[in-house]
């Protein structure tokens, strides 16, 4: 990092809290702080559905994903598109028309204070964990890059991103997400032009994809059905289906994102950009890696590109070793290198073989030396790439990409978080008759308060394998089971409050049962949200009619 | 006569056309990815 990449990035962290600051008119009423009075044009709360979507876990995790295995993780967003479909014709009218704060207020009009609050609990709890994670990706590159201690790192990353969210609510999140998004995007194109040159200076383009063909990277479909394998077209299609219908139809973080937009029409177009834009985005951002695999073929990559523990590898038992590892990692990468060249087909991957055993052997000693079995090398690829090989300013912009990118997303969760805090369960439990400015004080303290907890999960989070799995994981624990007792909620009329909590209930029970039982757990998680939403509406209905139906309540948003 | 525009309210109007276009997109986009895998496999 020289001198002009620190101006870059200190410049715009001061203008993103300084905006976010100037946004904070209008915000002296609970709805204006949580729902911005509901005046949000649908490019701007589309971008902020896509930024709070997309964080630096995407940036940093996804690349590395890509660098390693390719194209594939492509498949996850197969199921957007037609779940943000079927999002348009259903949940969005209905959470216009009712008026709501929360998606969780609506299953109270519907069904009963109970699986309201468990709705919400279950999505802050979940939430609150994502949020730490999300926030662990950057941490881990700044302080990979500043050998900063990684509380410090999260502290630098978390305190601007609090002050602008505490401050401005919601109209600091969604305007701020609108300018991060458009400098992550410049940022992962200016990435992968910069890739592009560096390797068509060495070969051809298309020679360059052919490489990266013969590896399998450039499969980004694989039609086999099997459920233990997470990336395929089915899990993407149906898992992915059910995960994204999840989050973006259960989920207050984006929820909360449409209920901003100024009417049902705006909210749609909001939620329909990301149906077109985020396969596409997404295949620039996996570009970049299979593009960074490509460059380290012609230029030498580092054997392990998490550097942390060199010194203790250095001076442990298997030191001597390692730096014999280290000799056989430079032959391979020179012949694999030179058959590169050559278009030697065989010896291209016979070589590239052995590249990625000797990474494997070496990461085992690593884990074995320093002790830490979450050792992972994936998250630093692209954080290496970028500081090792882009030019000056460009680097900056990266780093400030990677910022914008942590920011925009969690600044959204963590509004999210305070509203279920303070509608769902303050409000309604609690202090039920305050003034408006009591329950905004309150909103900002809740803010506070998660963030604060966020950064300290965050702490926790830096080596929990791929980042961006991890994520995702955490959120197919309940999700399946949130979709579920909304499926109830809008698309039936028969089902109970009793059935709808049970249901809810026995969803999350065999969710965590097939997550965690070792008969089952080979089961890839995309599949969890399937299993969890069918569970709860069988289970839901099942109970419902072993009882006399609810007395429906007329209400807006009510399904008639 | 009431259309179906203002049954919904003029807020809530059919998208068919938007629809059918994102599938329509995420179609090619499928098959040019399935094309590009064996092309370079």
């Amino acid at each position: 990092m020289r001198t002009l990449d620190w101006l870059v990035v200190v410049v715009y962290v001061v203008w993103i809290v300084y905006d976010g600051l100037r946004r904070s008119k209008g915000t002296d009423k609970v709805e204006g702080y949580f729902l911005a009075n509901r005046s949000l044009p649908w490019w701007a709360v589309g971008l902020s559905v896509m930024a709070t979507q997309m964080s630096a876990v995407t940036m940093v995790g996804t690349t590395g994903q890509a660098y390693a295995t390719g194209l594939r993780f492509v498949q996850l967003y197969f199921g957007l598109p037609l779940a943000m479909i079927i999002l348009s014709l259903t949940v969005v009218p209905f959470f216009h028309r009712a008026k709501v704060y929360t998606a969780y207020e609506y299953l109270e009009r519907r069904f009963d204070v109970r699986t309201r609050s468990l709705a919400s609990f279950l999505f802050l709890m979940g939430r609150a964990f994502s949020l730490g994670v999300t926030l662990a990706a950057p941490a881990v590159v700044m302080s990979t890059i500043l050998d900063w201690q990684l509380p410090v790192t999260v502290l630098a990353i978390c305190v601007p991103m609090i002050i602008y969210t505490t401050i401005g609510g919601v109209q600091a999140v969604a305007w701020t997400d609108v300018k991060q998004m458009f400098i992550v995007v410049g940022g992962m194109t200016a990435a992968v032009s910069i890739l592009i040159y560096g390797i068509t200076r060495e070969v051809s383009f298309s020679h360059a994809l052919e490489l990266a063909g013969a590896t399998g990277r450039l499969k980004a479909i694989d039609f086999k059905f099997d459920v233990r394998e997470t990336y395929t077209f089915w899990s993407g299609m149906l898992g992915g289906l059910f995960l994204m219908l999840s989050y973006f139809g259960c989920d207050q973080s984006q929820v909360q994102r449409y209920l901003t937009a100024k009417s049902i029409d705006e909210a749609r177009h909001s939620l329909l950009m990301s149906a077109y834009v985020k396969i596409p985005l997404q295949l620039l951002i996996l570009t970049s890696g299979v593009l960074v695999f490509v460059f380290y073929l012609f230029q030498t990559p580092p054997m392990l590109f998490n550097r942390t523990y060199d010194a203790q590898v250095a001076a442990s038992p298997r030191a001597a070793e390692y730096a014999r590892l280290e000799q056989d990692f430079g032959a391979a990468i020179a012949a694999r290198r030179d058959a590169a060249a050559r278009d030697n087909r065989d010896a291209f991957l016979a070589s590239d073989a052995r590249v990625k055993d000797i990474r494997a052997e070496a990461a085992a000693i690593v884990k074995q030396a320093t002790g830490d079995e979450r050792y992972n090398d994936v998250n630093y690829v692209f954080p290496t790439f970028i500081t090792t090989r882009m030019p000056v300013g460009l680097v900056g912009l990266m780093i400030a990409a990677i910022f914008a990118a942590a920011m925009s997303a969690s600044g959204g969760e963590l509004n999210a978080l305070a509203t279920a805090t303070i509608i769902d369960f303050y409000r309604r439990h609690f202090v039920t008759t305050a003034s408006d400015r009591h329950y905004l004080t309150a909103s900002k303290l809740a803010t506070i308060s998660w963030g604060l907890f966020a950064c300290v999960v965050a702490m926790f989070a830096a080596n929990q394998g791929s980042l961006i799995e991890v994520v995702n994981r955490y959120g197919s624990l309940y999700y399946g089971s949130l979709l579920g007792v909304f499926i109830l909620a809008i698309l039936t009329k028969r089902a109970t409050a009793r059935g709808a909590f049970w249901g809810m209930i026995a969803g999350m029970t065999v969710v965590l049962t097939v997550a965690f039982s070792p008969w089952t757990s080979s089961i890839a998680f995309l599949w969890h949200n399937l299993i969890g939403a069918v569970v709860v509406v069988v289970v839901g209905m099942a109970i419902s009619y072993t009882q006399q139906p609810d007395r429906i309540v007329a209400a807006s948003g009510q399904p008639g | 006569m009431n259309t179906l525009r203002d049954a919904r309210g003029i807020d809530d109007t059919p998208m068919t056309k938007t629809y059918t276009g994102v599938l329509v997109l995420e179609a090619i986009i499928l098959v040019v990815l399935w094309l590009f895998g064996r092309a370079f496999s």
